[in-house]
């Protein structure tokens, strides 16, 4: 054996039992609660919204079902989720891994600058991920603005795929450093949410 | 003879444990005989061993000699089991619940379900089933009910606390709701359970005191502020329990905190 490859034996051992170390100390530990009720959450909050189909503020922030009128700072104002009643279909191309299919939404009635963006997820609990969305400007400049999320998809899903969109409203500019995904809406530092109906999303065999 | 648990146990658990962990394969009969020296029926313990019945505190006190231990922890474990008899016998008229009351093992499914929360990363990362299943395994007092295990997973996953894939599961919520009938009584003997314990510990084991916290918090609040006071509480608990939640190890307790606000 040279030198050479002592010390690189040596080195791996080192490094073996260094990641050993760490994942002895690494993990956190667990907690949790139990009750006869559930505890206001922001997943319970949106899970209020979409069956009430009402706004309710949770911790400084208002979430609304798509349709609702806003309440607080945005009142009157009102984003509207197109409705379906048959599961959004993903467009992509065969061999990529991920599709897109658009889910398009109105606003009205906002009355100072305001910011959209949009963010999808598989359960009120999250986690959620930021989806494109592109804004289709009217030619006369009046009227809803119409916006259309890029809910994406995977190609590969077997079965309809359920769905949740959330349009996030932030009064002026949204932060610079939002995150691509985060695990409570929340966590995107938004003002005022709504959010779609519980939908599904297929890909075309 | 001083023993830590991992399960909350009975006075039935210890008088169980007692003939069966002494090594010398003692039957029922030949336990109350040879080691009790007769001073119990040999049928009388085989009820006392499956919680049928109370032992008297004259048979507890024979117990801790046999075990060397001291007698004060073993009698609070009686108090307890006798409050929570009473407390549960009263909770099923409550609830209309005309099923048979097992005392402390009415609070099984509550303290599985709570073991097998704790047992899941609060940051969501995935650990192996089989570690899991053995952390609630730890929470089956009766070691014969390997079923219990995978009741408490199956029971997690279809609420949509847990998500499992190719071996491994994490936890996707951290908060149990009791729905059905059976888990919201498991619960009431769980929450009566921690709360007698807590209650004994605190003015009868004076050794004990200090690692329980026992508080009575008043004020006069608007009604209408009720829900906000609730919402804060709750949310300063749970970041409590997530800044100090640990590995499971030989320095843990499961430490569980019952937090009470009722108006009077």
């Amino acid at each position: 054996m040279t030198t050479e490859l002592r010390r690189l034996r040596t080195g791996l051992m080192t490094a073996s039992l260094l990641a050993a170390i760490v994942a002895g100390l690494a993990g956190c530990g667990g907690s949790g609660s139990s009750g006869f009720d559930a505890v206001a959450s922001e997943a319970t909050t949106v899970q209020h919204v979409i069956d009430a189909g009402d706004c309710t503020d949770f911790e400084g922030q208002t979430f609304c079902a798509s349709g609702a009128e806003a309440t607080g700072t945005f009142e009157g104002a009102l984003v509207k989720i197109q409705p379906l009643e048959e599961p959004l279909v993903c467009e992509g191309v065969p061999i990529s891994e991920k599709c897109t299919a658009p889910l398009a939404f109105t606003t009205e009635g906002f009355s100072r600058p305001t910011s959209l963006l949009a963010a999808v997820s598989e359960t009120e609990a999250g986690p959620w991920k930021l989806a494109a969305v592109e804004v289709e400007e009217h030619a006369d400049g009046v009227g809803p603005q119409t916006v259309s999320i890029a809910v994406p998809g995977r190609t590969d899903a077997s079965e309809p795929t359920p769905l949740i969109a959330a349009v996030l409203v932030y009064e002026g500019t949204p932060p610079d450093d939002l995150p691509a995904s985060a695990a409570r809406l929340s966590d995107f530092g938004v003002d005022l949410v709504y959010v779609s109906q519980r939908l599904e999303i297929v890909v075309p065999r | 003879m001083q023993r830590r648990s991992n399960a909350p146990k009975g006075i039935k658990d210890l008088f169980y444990e007692t003939r069966v962990l002494s090594g010398r394969e003692f039957t029922v009969t030949r336990f109350a005989k040879e080691v009790l020296s007769g001073a119990v029926d040999p049928v009388m313990l085989g009820y006392i061993e499956k919680g049928k019945r109370f032992p008297n505190e004259a048979l507890v006190r024979r117990l801790a000699t046999i075990r060397e231990e001291p007698v004060a922890p073993l009698l609070a474990v009686l108090y307890r089991d006798r409050m929570l008899y009473a407390f549960g016998r009263e909770l099923r008229r409550a609830l209309h619940d005309p099923a048979a009351v097992e005392g402390i093992a009415d609070a099984d499914l509550a303290v599985q379900v709570s073991r097998a929360i704790a047992a899941l990363p609060d940051d969501g990362e995935w650990i192996t089933t089989a570690k899991w299943r053995a952390q609630i395994g730890v929470a089956v007092r009766d070691k014969s009910k390997g079923s219990d295990v995978g009741r408490v997973a199956d029971l997690l996953k279809e609420r949509g606390l847990v998500e499992q894939a190719k071996g491994k599961v994490r936890r996707v919520s951290r908060h149990f709701v009791a729905t059905t009938l059976e888990e919201r009584r498991a619960l009431a003997m769980e929450f009566t359970a921690i709360y007698t314990k807590a209650l004994l510990d605190k003015i009868t084991l004076p050794e004990r005191a200090a690692e329980t916290h026992l508080r009575n918090h008043y004020l006069h609040i608007e009604r209408e502020k009720l829900p906000e006071f609730y919402q804060r509480l709750e949310k300063a608990a749970r970041s409590l329990a997530e800044e100090f939640a640990a590995d499971a190890g030989a320095s843990t307790e499961f430490l569980n905190v019952l937090i009470v606000g009722t108006p009077v």
